[in-house]
């Protein structure tokens, strides 16, 4: 006698229901596909990116759009199966064996998420294990050994960041919103909020640009977490991040000081005005608790532009904390919640409507959500609020109220982007993971379940056609 | 609310209306139904394609809801999960997942009802074996004839070992032999106590296992009650004995024409297909013939009988 029971350990009916669709899905050679196509475009990219010529280039390249190019794949088949999870079983009628059984609307709908879930977390493992040999592989490659230094310090690694505390004060965007009003730059009509808006957003632009000769200060507070290992590897690193709007990039000469209570530092350098330039630094300096004052001065002849930084994120404090692997593993997780939300999506929506519905209506939200923070900052109706507020039309200001709403509440699903911090080495912490998951999962995904539920329980699931 | 297993189904004046896309009233499928089952008796629910039958049913599953009236399984309204527990249904199509086994999907089912492991495993294999699919009981669903799809059915109705079952259409798409299982299953489960509700147009059916029926014609009962109150002819009399020869018959002939003074009705009462059937396959059986399809015990699980 073959058994196939399996041990449903949690809540049989949702255990039920999940094994019913990882088997299905199992099964099922969509699913193969999926996965084949998530493996094989991450082996293509490897075979095929070029990158800017270096090593580091090259892999930050892989690791980010490998990573990318998983998350797309999985998002469109978990969305999907999402959709046809619920309103498939309906049109099949499968639905009828199911629901005549004592299975709550509320476990049906978790059962299917969790299968969904499933296949997709086994399917991203897979993936990341397979970028994860690809670093391995990079590391190990037979690449010059300065290369190979720079990629192990700067791509894998996890590193504390630390940023400076806001230079921009209350009272700096007040004034300069008063000035601004004055010369008429901003219109009096213009609302509070979006006045507000355009005076910071020019206040940080004017405080990141340096003059010759002038000089800037940043502050980093070192929280008591941070704890740089004491063995000889520890390092430590300014992260610069320089912006220049012009096409002369010539090295121009800066002066840094590091100060902190155990010791200060000193460089005098010539480097171009504009992308990414790291600096190493004693680790000594960075002391949980302790204050670390940086100060920049442009050193540069006459002829030389100022120095701009980038506005938002002109510095950062970088210093060893752990390897490569696990941050990949949290990185992963993150963004598996993420597909997670995904699969809810298409599940409440196939709950709602047909599969065909479902899938046009989630791709449109997708679509409208992707793009709302770009809209949002970059629309012309922006600059028109403050300047010409009365030439809005009444759809263009419902438009972008509409997807500034939407970016809104978004925006805490974007805060932490675990691709980016990968390829910048940055320290993802499990405090960051846990928080991002839960608030995904414990929100997001809190919201789409009851409103799963509550269109199950009064959906009608044996209609004639 | 607790449940009530002396009422399995109590209707009041259940009616449903299917609306279109907007809202407006398209069909009126049940109109006003009464409808009250007693523990252990097998209920038929007769009706041309359209009257009502399924809507009814699925009513009663919870699976579509009343625009009036109510309808109560075991006291409770029939979404609540008690109710469910104690409620099997082979719908009129199997609607199984094709990619699952026999086995898998009884265990699935098994699962949501909470059986214990040991117990699921007891199950599957005694409701294999009633519906003859141990040899195939770990083939996809998906490569299976309709019949053997419908057995798979029937079994998974079982699983929970139910009080109150509903077959729609039972027999379609099972062979003769298969058909007889079926109602004399149907019949073994009432006589075990359980309330059995079966939905069928085809009257033979019905007629062979049912202790009272309901009509169904546009959405309302047109006739119901026992079979012997709706198909007794009670102003004729039918004597059946044994062939007395040609003389006695024309004498008794003659004595009924003259006490009567009409002509009696003789005849030879003939089998029914199904009996004339089923009894050559019998003869075949045990002349060795063996069947190469799913073959089926007459049995009822034993844990159906508990």
């Amino acid at each position: 006698m073959r058994s196939c029971a399996v041990s449903y350990g949690m809540n049989n009916g949702i255990a039920a229901i999940a094994v019913l669709t990882f088997r299905g899905a199992w099964r099922s050679r969509l699913t193969h596909c999926v996965a084949a196509l998530a493996c094989s475009s991450i082996l293509a990219l490897v075979l095929t990116a070029r990158g800017d010529g270096t090593l580091s280039g090259l892999l930050k390249l892989v690791i980010e759009y490998s990573l990318k190019a998983a998350f797309w794949i999985l998002a469109v088949s978990g969305l999907w199966a999402g959709c046809g999870a619920v309103s498939e079983d309906i049109r099949r009628r499968h639905i009828q064996l199911l629901a005549v059984k004592p299975l709550r609307p509320s476990e049906l709908w978790l059962g299917r998420w969790i299968g969904i879930s499933a296949v997709m977390a086994l399917t991203l493992a897979v993936c990341g294990v397979l970028v994860g040999a690809i670093a391995s592989a990079a590391m190990n490659s037979s690449a010059a050994p300065a290369e190979r230094k720079h990629l192990g310090e700067h791509v894998l690694n996890a590193r504390w960041r630390l940023l400076p505390s806001e230079r921009v004060t209350r009272q700096d965007v007040e004034k300069r919103l008063a000035d601004l009003k004055a010369d008429g730059t901003i219109s009096d009509r213009a609302s509070a909020e979006d006045a507000w808006r355009y005076a910071l957003q020019r206040v940080k632009w004017e405080r990141s640009t340096v003059q010759r000769g002038e000089s800037i200060e940043w502050t980093f507070r070192v929280p008591q977490s941070v704890r740089v290992p004491q063995s000889g590897n520890a390092k430590a690193w300014a992260r610069i991040r320089l912006y220049s709007p012009l096409r002369d990039r010539r090295e121009t000469a800066m002066e840094w000081t590091f100060a902190a209570p155990s010791g200060n530092a000193g460089y005098s350098l010539s480097i171009p005005p504009d992308g990414v330039h790291y600096l190493d630094i004693p680790p000594s300096l960075v002391k949980p608790g302790a204050t670390l004052l940086v100060r920049f001065r442009h050193a540069g002849e006459a002829e030389d532009a100022p120095v701009m930084f980038d506005p938002d994120a002109p510095i950062e404090i970088l210093v060893t904390r752990s390897g490569f692997a696990g941050n990949l593993a949290r990185a992963v997780l993150i963004i598996f919640c993420w597909l997670s939300i995904v699969a809810a999506v298409g599940l409440t929506a196939g709950t709602a409507f047909s599969m065909p519905v479902a899938l046009f209506v989630t791709v449109c939200v997708f679509i409208i959500a992707s793009s709302s923070a770009f809209f949002t900052e970059a629309s012309v109706v922006n600059y028109a609020k403050v300047h010409d507020p009365e030439k809005i039309s009444a759809y263009a200001r419902a438009a972008s109220w509409l997807l500034g709403k939407i970016s809104l509440l978004l925006e805490p699903l974007a805060r932490l982007d675990p691709a980016q911090c990968l390829i910048d080495g940055v320290y993802i912490p499990w405090s960051a993971t846990f928080t991002t998951c839960a608030l995904i999962l414990g929100t997001y995904a809190a919201l789409l379940f009851a409103a799963g539920v509550f269109l199950l329980k009064r959906k009608e699931l044996a209609l004639p056609e | 609310m607790r449940e009530s297993l002396d009422k399995p189904v109590v209707a009041r004046g259940l009616t449903k209306v299917f609306a279109d896309f907007w809202n407006r009233p398209k069909v009126r499928a049940v109109d006003g139904l009464d409808l009250e089952l007693r523990k252990g008796e097998i209920f038929g629910l007769l009706g041309p394609n359209g009257s009502g039958k399924s809507t009814t049913i699925k009513m009663i599953l919870g699976l579509l809801h009343p625009t009036g009236g109510e309808v109560e399984v075991f006291g409770l309204p029939p979404a609540n999960v008690r109710a469910k527990r104690l409620t099997g249904y082979l719908p009129e199509e199997s609607y199984l997942y094709p990619y699952l086994t026999p086995r898998e999907t009884l265990d699935m089912m098994g699962s949501i009802f909470n059986l214990p492991s040991a117990e699921r495993r007891r199950r599957i294999e005694q409701l294999l074996e009633m519906v003859g699919l141990s040899a195939a009981a770990d083939r996809p669903v998906g490569e299976f004839s309709k019949g053997m799809a419908r057995r798979v059915g029937l079994a998974q109705a079982l699983v929970n070992n139910p009080s109150l079952v509903i077959l729609d259409e039972p027999t379609s798409g099972l062979d003769p032999i298969a058909c007889r299982h079926v109602k004399d299953l149907t019949v073994a489960l009432a006589r075990s106590g359980k309330t059995v509700l079966l939905s069928s147009h085809l009257l033979a059916d019905v007629e062979d296992v049912c202790d009272r029926v309901a009509i169904l014609f546009n959405g309302r009962v047109r006739a119901r009650g026992t079979l012997t109150e709706l198909l007794e002819k009670r102003n004729i009399v039918r004597f059946a004995v044994p062939d007395p020869g040609s003389e006695a018959v024309a004498r008794i002939s003659g004595l009924v024409r003259e006490l009567s003074g009409r002509d009696p009705q003789i005849d030879h009462p003939s089998m029914d297909l199904e009996d004339f059937f089923l009894d050559v396959i019998a003869k075949a059986s045990r002349e060795g013939e063996t069947l190469s399809g799913a073959a089926p015990t007459c049995a009822p699980a034993p844990f159906l009988m508990e």
